[in-house]
């Protein structure tokens, strides 16, 4: 409490510079002035006791210097003064000023507008095809999804019916797909094969899923709306990434039928 | 005036505390009148070399511990006092009592005999 009190008292004294350094002479002044006439009382010649009472005082200088360190935070009194300092050359010197200005206002400018398209191009923009046309339903940046209840508002999780409700009486979207609300990992096993099932992450999607990100198929195919049918044979499609990690991107894993459940 | 020998220099946190006493026990005094106490009170053994004092009454007053005003000395000079606050009383007795219980467990380091230990 004392060292904060003492901070800002010393914060705001860098303002102060000119009085406070007056009183500090002012106060030296007296001292001295006190000590010489009790040197002229206990005998001492005019001259030696002024000698004594600054003898006595010690190195006047490196106290003022001491006094003046304990009165501001020495770092921001040279930062003022460098500051000053920077201000008066600069405006001595009005063509180099405007140079220096220009230079750094065009350089940070054009730094800025270039990033700015970048992010905006290449880095913010989702590997689908028309990206800005792409909304996600909902009212909260996490929604649509079981850990979006995590943040006690407004989830935006619907049911099947609502959402196929919703994809036949909403005109203002080419497509509106669905994605399950929670992830499942499932069991997959080629046919036929006797390893064991590899367990891996995946969700559950509607038919046209495929069709509103506008994407192919690296082989095989994607699903399709047809796909969406109570009795039609189930598909799954697999990432690139997975079939390059774990089938080595062998081309017999196309269309091979795989054993997938529902582990949960 | 060659007296420096056998004076001990000031400890600057034992100065603060000195002159938090000395305007405790005489109330509203000046710089001058505070290093002038110092001495006398400590016998002459400890020199003060005034001029430090100044910048340690600049710290307690950033501290809040004491405040000052400009006022007329006894033989009707200007003169800067200094005044102990209800803050620097506090600081006064807590320091006080630190000092007390740093002395006296100094003290006791030096009762001891080797031949207690055993």
């Amino acid at each position: 409490m004392r060292a904060l009190r003492r901070f800002l008292k010393r914060l705001g004294s860098s303002a102060r510079t000119e009085q406070d350094e007056q009183r500090l002479r002012a106060e030296i002044e007296e001292h001295l002035a006190f000590q010489i006439e009790d040197n002229l009382q206990a005998g001492l010649s005019p001259d030696e006791a002024r000698r004594q009472a600054v003898l006595k005082f010690g190195a006047i200088e490196s106290i003022k210097e001491d006094y003046r360190d304990k009165r501001v935070l020495p770092f921001v009194e040279t930062l003022a003064q460098d500051v000053r300092y920077t201000l008066r050359r600069l405006r001595k010197s009005p063509a180099f000023t405007v140079t220096v200005v220009l230079t750094l206002a065009l350089g940070i400018g054009a730094t800025t507008s270039i990033f700015t398209l970048i992010h905006a191009v290449i880095l913010k923009s989702l590997p689908v095809s028309n990206p800005a046309e792409l909304f996600r339903l909902g009212t909260e940046a996490r929604c649509c999804y079981w850990p979006a209840y995590s943040q006690d508002k407004e989830a935006s999780i619907v049911s099947y019916d609502l959402y196929k409700h919703f994809r036949d009486n909403t005109q203002d979207f080419a497509e509106l797909a669905a994605f399950q609300a929670g992830g499942n990992l499932f069991g997959v096993r080629r046919s036929g094969a006797r390893e064991a099932a590899g367990s891996f992450p995946g969700e559950f999607v509607s038919g046209n899923y495929f069709i509103m990100f506008g994407l192919n198929a690296y082989a095989g195919r994607l699903l399709a709306p047809s796909d969406d049918r109570p009795g039609a044979p189930s598909v799954a499609v697999m990432s690139y990434r997975l079939w390059r990690e774990r089938y080595g991107a062998d081309p017999r894993s196309w269309g091979a039928s795989s054993t997938s459940m529902r582990s949960r | 005036m060659d007296e420096k020998r056998g004076k001990k220099d000031v400890l600057q946190g034992t100065l603060a505390l000195m002159v938090l006493k000395t305007l405790d026990m005489l109330g509203p005094l000046h710089g001058y009148g505070i290093a002038r106490r110092i001495e006398q009170i400590s016998g002459d053994l400890l020199a003060v070399n005034q001029g430090t004092l100044y910048p340690v009454l600049l710290k307690l007053e950033q501290e809040g511990s004491i405040s000052s005003e400009w006022g007329a000395s006894e033989n009707n000079r200007r003169a800067r006092f200094y005044r102990l606050t209800r803050v620097g009383r506090g600081q006064l007795k807590s320091e006080t009592h630190e000092w007390e219980q740093t002395a006296a467990i100094i003290g006791r380091f030096f009762a001891v005999k080797a031949e207690d230990l055993k």
